[in-house]
């Protein structure tokens, strides 16, 4: 064996564990789950204003959807991994951060006087959350490979 | 040659398999072909040996009317590449090692 092979060989071990990382982000942050997801949201927050029975009602439809996209994009992922610690922050941070932009929005909605300022709210939501997908999938795609380098 | 290089998995059709597996639980039998750019019977040839040594495991399921095969690293498989990762590692440091003295100017 000469010793560009095993040097070769760990290039080869990098760029195959990157395209595995790639893949998975790719799906898990697709166009048609950003969609689904903004539309979750839309419908669970913007049921937060309707009177009882109805809100209950919505909010499961709403939270339906969300459980079978889980279900759909679970089984159609061509890699699937165990989320790391920091993957779990991540996506904590991406929550805390979409309830912040909601209630922000609703507040603003109030004090602008907008005769439905639940669904507004809601709007901006599910507008935040597509926007949110397409910002931070580099940087989710950039976290992954950063984990694979140091640890 | 350090002692944890694997000469079982050191083939290139098997060592790629394997470090597409490694970062991930189960992957789909598709996307390993796809990405690895073999044909299905050269990647099941290659799945099969890996699965004899007990590297990997293979389950096979539907969604919807699709049948869908995955692969995944077993615990032996994922110990044995992080070694032979490692022992990769070494060597090429060990290359390094020899081959710097002999660029260096003398004081």
């Amino acid at each position: 064996m000469t010793e560009y092979d095993p040097r070769r060989s760990l290039d080869d071990i990098r760029r195959y564990g990157d395209s595995t990382r790639d893949a998975y982000v790719r799906h898990a942050f697709a166009t048609p789950y950003a969609l689904v997801t903004a539309v979750m949201l839309f419908i669970v927050y913007a049921a937060v204003d309707l009177p009882s029975p109805w809100r209950m009602i919505v909010v499961a439809l709403g939270l339906a959807v969300g459980v079978g996209a889980v279900a759909v994009g679970q089984a159609r992922a061509p890699v699937r991994r165990r989320p790391s610690g920091a993957e779990i922050v991540f996506c904590v941070i991406w929550g805390v951060a979409l309830v912040v932009v909601y209630g922000a929005a609703r507040i603003l909605a109030y004090a602008f006087g907008l005769p439905v300022p639940g669904i507004v709210a809601a709007g901006v939501l599910a507008v935040a959350s597509g926007v949110a997908v397409v910002a931070t999938r580099p940087l989710y795609r950039a976290m992954l490979r950063n984990e694979s380098r140091h640890g | 040659m350090d002692a944890e290089f694997d000469e079982f998995l050191h083939v290139p059709a098997r060592l790629s398999v394997v470090a597409l597996l490694a970062p991930a639980g189960w992957v789909e039998f598709g996307f390993v072909r796809d990405t690895v750019g073999t044909s299905d019977s050269a990647l099941s040839k290659q799945i099969s040996a890996l699965a004899d040594a007990g590297y990997v495991e293979v389950r096979k399921g539907r969604d919807g009317g699709a049948r869908r095969t995955h692969v995944r690293l077993t615990r032996t498989g994922r110990g044995a590449f992080e070694r032979h990762a490692a022992a990769l590692d070494r060597i090429v440091a060990a290359a390094r090692t020899r081959a710097e003295p002999a660029g260096e100017a003398p004081a």
